[in-house]
């Protein structure tokens, strides 16, 4: 792809239309030119030389030719301009009356005079022609400066050297004026205009192409030199920056695919992630990486963006033209770019998960983004339709053994998510062993550690290993955590109990249910029956100061705290009421910040009611699973009633048959145990955290135990 | 009057707030509550109670020890300690030393065989007599440790320091005189813990005194039994 910069092609266009203007008011010959030469007293030999050596003379009708006569001049004047119409470029003759008339008499009029006093003439003249040219051309002088210096001094942007440069004298004429020759004068200078013609033809035509094949806006380009200036205070003042980038965007309205519009994005993106404002950063960046052009600080754009949009859960709302900019990042950011496209694509506004696959079986190399591509892929595989689990197990495996290898907290996360991922994916194919591995190796530390505790538990009990199963429920008796919402806990156990024919505990563990739940569930109710929506946010926020001063139960504040659906949207919310803070003290320094601190405030009352509904949302789940978790608790309590029965049955049976039969006992307490390697000691009821996967239960099976004595 | 009126209307309204009034620091410490459910977690080595605790114990300690740094005597040093634990972490302690048992160094008794006259240890260098100090005891860490995978047992180890006074005899003018001398002390302690009640202590001792012959610092280490009262409210 040809690669040109912006600065450079509004260079060269405002070159080429200096030298057009130039062009069209100096190339081509007409009839007032001879006339007014005439006028001058120029000799009528002298004329005709100059028309013959003129490249092209405009067509002649009956009124030129009368005009011509009054003037003195005779028939070799006009058989000289017949002689040269037709033969040269027409469209310079043409073009002629477009010509300041003033503007060129003056010239002629210069030449004619005294040598002292050309010069003067031919400088101001040429100021006086060009004047848009200089006007134009104090734009990129601007530009030039802000590049050059960011000072950006007025000295500096009066553009009097192109003056110069486009002066006369950057033909040559002056020297040749003096000479008196003004034949070779005229010819000179009209070969130049001619040239110059060409010249700006041909930068039309480069533009034009350009224009056409990156379908580039010029829109806003005048801005360009503000915006880069705004552009180079933001690592300074990224609030002047802002602010001033506001007003810009307030007072134009710009295309889309413009320059100026993606430097503007740029610039209040850039901006505000320096000033904490992530939520409009993200924003504001993604549209920045939209432009179809590339810029030289795409790589900033990206980063930038990859932190805001971190902080604001922001997901890119245009993954396929984002995708389009792949060959704009830099390769040492190029896979963290691919992932978060991909990400887009599975999670973003417009789903194609094919094209995340797609995307994300590029080589990401050993890094981690190349782990979390594959943790990526691997969830949306074990999703039906799909339900490609083996692959997906050996994508997870692939990702546990680069972020083996990886230090730093993100690393260890993913490594605990890809071994619970990998649990899973066991724990639904019945590979209940190989689960219990890998819920194993989930760390203590990791924020999925309970949940892991709870679906090992589960494991345990599928795979037939009652007494771990209850094991592996002890960790939920920390103190610290005996108030946290697990209500499965009980449920597990007492279904293990049962299992070893543990009635009297499995009953036990029933009424822990329903002791500790269903009060809970009594508390919600009333939670619910007496709290607006709208002020549950701060209930949950007097329940942090004094757990007393609401009707909110501890466990149902856990639930809440769990719940994924309430996290998001707290996060959420949470940022943007920070970010709205900022916004207004940033606004006391900087009033342009109105508008934007307005949208965040509207923003914010958004993200507020979608918290609202989130814990409105976990409140009738919690209801819900305890209801359902109450069923599972009676039908179990049925259970043990039926297999006591059976049991009294049975011995009966046996009394009747003249046999003593003898129940036997529950065991009260379930003795635990710590294993590590062959050694192992009795719970203490301390939990050290290195034991926490170490608990190993001895609670036997009393099936087989109803003792019959003969 | 209506002044008056309109704070006892906004007084009252206050009442039928539906909430109530949650300040800034509720915010702060929910946002940390809500944030921290996806963050990694802050686990302590220890997640629940001591098994162990010395929170508001008086712990009465007695130990044998042994001062090896003393060029002239080999003192066997019986300790008596009376500490009070303000919590897992701060305590101070009473410590109590009797140095009645001691013997000569291999220099004492060399100097006396090689001496023409009958040498008097006690004109050349002071003897300790006891010392009584109070330490302010600084208990950081508690663990657990297993020998050769035999059971599991507890501990903890703490440092101190504090003053008081050692009672030397000295001499002077040449006759033997008792005087006490500012003692300054810092030290180490473990409690390898036996029962709830009964901990196995070690501690090591290094004791800074003005003797008359200039400043000495006479080490010790002992071993004893500690004990702890119930807690004491």
């Amino acid at each position: 792809m040809m690669k040109i910069t912006i600065t450079q092609l509004i260079r060269a266009l405002l070159f080429a239309i200096a030298l057009l203007a130039f062009s069209q008011t100096a190339a081509a010959l007409t009839v007032n030119d001879i006339i007014n030469m005439a006028s001058q007293n120029i000799g009528e030999d002298a004329i005709v030389q100059i028309i013959l050596l003129s490249e092209a003379m405009e067509a002649l009708n009956d009124e030129d030719l009368q005009r011509l006569r009054s003037a003195g001049l005779g028939d070799k004047t006009i058989e000289a301009i017949k002689s040269k119409q037709g033969a040269g470029k027409a469209e310079l003759a043409t073009s002629s009356d477009e010509i300041s008339e003033s503007a060129k008499d003056n010239v002629l009029r210069s030449y004619s005079e005294e040598p002292s006093r050309e010069m003067g003439g031919e400088l101001e003249q040429t100021t006086l022609e060009s004047s848009h040219v200089v006007v134009e051309e104090r734009e990129v002088s601007v530009e030039e400066s802000v590049e050059e210096n960011a000072d950006d001094s007025p000295k500096r942007a009066n553009g009097s050297n192109l003056t110069e440069l486009h002066s006369l004298e950057s033909f040559g004429l002056v020297q040749v004026a003096k000479s008196g020759n003004l034949s070779v004068l005229l010819e000179k200078f009209y070969e130049s205009a001619y040239q110059s013609f060409l010249i700006h033809a041909e930068v039309q035509a480069k533009y034009d192409k350009l224009q056409e094949e990156h379908k580039i806006s010029v829109m806003g380009t005048e801005l360009l030199p503000e915006l880069q200036r705004l552009q180079k205070r933001i690592p300074n003042d990224p609030l002047h920056a802002l602010a001033g980038a506001l007003r810009i965007e307030s007072e134009h309205n710009l295309e889309a695919d413009s320059m100026a519009h993606a430097l503007l994005d740029a610039i209040v993106g850039l901006a505000a992630n320096r000033l904490g404002l992530h939520h409009v950063a993200a924003q504001r960046l993604e549209r920045a990486m939209w432009f179809s052009q590339p810029v030289h600080h795409f790589d900033e754009l990206f980063l930038a963006y990859q932190e805001s949009a971190k902080v604001s859960a922001h997901v890119l709302t245009d993954a396929e033209k984002i995708q389009n900019r792949q060959n704009f990042i830099s390769d040492k950011h190029a896979s963290s770019f691919i992932y978060a496209i991909a990400y887009s694509y599975v999670y973003g506004p417009h789903k194609d998960e094919e094209a995340a696959f797609e995307l994300l079986s590029k080589n990401l190399g050993e890094g981690i983004n190349a782990a979390k591509a594959l943790l990526l892929t691997a969830s949306r595989r074990i999703l039906p339709p799909r339900n490609q689990f083996k692959t997906a197990a050996l994508e997870l495996e692939q990702a546990t053994s680069i972020l083996k290898n990886r230090k730093g907290d993100e690393a260890f996360q993913l490594l605990n998510i890809a071994n619970l991922s990998l649990a899973r994916i066991m724990h639904e194919n019945s590979a209940h062993e190989q689960a219990h591995a890998f819920y194993g190796m989930l760390s203590p530390r990791s924020h999925h550690f309970k949940r892991a505790r709870l679906e090992d538990a589960w494991t345990l009990y599928f795979g037939g290993r009652y007494p771990e199963a209850i094991a592996a429920t002890q960790v939920f008796y920390i103190p610290d955590w005996e108030k946290d919402y697990v209500p499965e806990l009980h449920i597990i156990e007492a279904a293990a109990l049962l299992k070893l024919c543990q009635y009297d505990a499995a009953t036990a563990a029933l009424g822990r249910f329903k002791a500790k739940y269903l009060g809970s569930l009594q508390a919600l109710q009333r939670f619910l029956a007496s709290t607006k929506a709208t002020d549950y946010v701060q209930q949950l926020l007097a329940f942090t100061r004094d757990s007393a001063a609401t009707p909110l139960d501890s466990r149902m504040f856990s639930a809440i705290l769990q719940d994924s659906r309430f996290y998001h949207a707290y996060m959420k919310s949470m940022h943007m009421r920070k970010e709205a803070e900022t916004c207004r003290s940033l606004e006391t320094r900087n009033t342009a910040l109105k508008s934007l601190c307005d949208a965040y405030a509207a923003d914010f009352t958004l993200a507020k009611s979608a918290l609202e509904e989130s814990i409105a949302v976990a409140l009738d789940a919690v209801k819900a699973e305890i209801l359902a978790l109450d069923i599972t608790a009676t039908e179990l309590s049925i259970e043990i009633q039926l297999a006591l029965r059976a049991e009294q049955e049975r011995c009966l049976q046996l009394t009747a048959q003249g046999m003593s039969c003898e129940v036997a006992k529950s065991v009260p307490e379930q003795p635990f145990f710590i294993t590590e390697n062959i050694q192992y000691w009795k719970f203490n009821s301390e939990f050290w955290r290195d034991e926490l996967l170490s608990y190993y239960s001895r609670v036997p099976s009393l099936c087989s135990a109803s003792a019959v004595k003969p | 009057m209506q002044k008056i009126a309109y704070i006892f209307v906004f007084l009252t309204s206050l009442h039928f707030l539906p909430m109530p009034c949650v300040g800034l620091e509720a915010e702060q410490d929910f946002d940390a509550l809500v944030t921290a459910q996806r963050q990694t977690l802050e686990a302590p080595a220890l997640l629940s109670s001591k098994l162990y605790v010395a929170e508001k114990r008086f712990e009465l300690a007695l130990q044998m020890a042994y001062v090896p740094n003393d060029d002239f005597y080999n003192y066997f040093p019986i300790q008596f300690r009376l500490g009070y634990h303000f919590n897992d972490l701060w305590g101070l302690e009473l410590q109590s030393t009797l140095l009645l048992l001691k013997s000569k160094t291999n220099l004492s008794t060399f100097l006396e065989s090689r001496s023409s006259a009958q040498l008097d240890l006690e004109q050349i260098s002071d003897r300790q007599l006891a010392r009584f100090n109070l330490v302010a005891v600084f208990h950081p860490l508690y663990g657990k440790w297993s020998f050769n995978r035999v059971g599991l047992g507890h501990f903890d180890w703490g440092v101190y320091a504090g003053a008081g006074l050692v009672v030397v005899s000295e001499p002077s003018s040449g006759k033997l005189r008792k005087s006490a001398r500012f003692d300054a002390v810092l030290g180490s302690q473990f409690h390898f813990f036996i029962l709830p009640y009964l901990a196995l202590r070690a501690d090591f001792a290094v004791n800074i005194y003005p003797s008359f012959n200039g400043v000495l610092a006479p080490c010790s280490i002992g071993l004893g039994l500690s004990y702890y009262t119930p807690t004491v409210p």
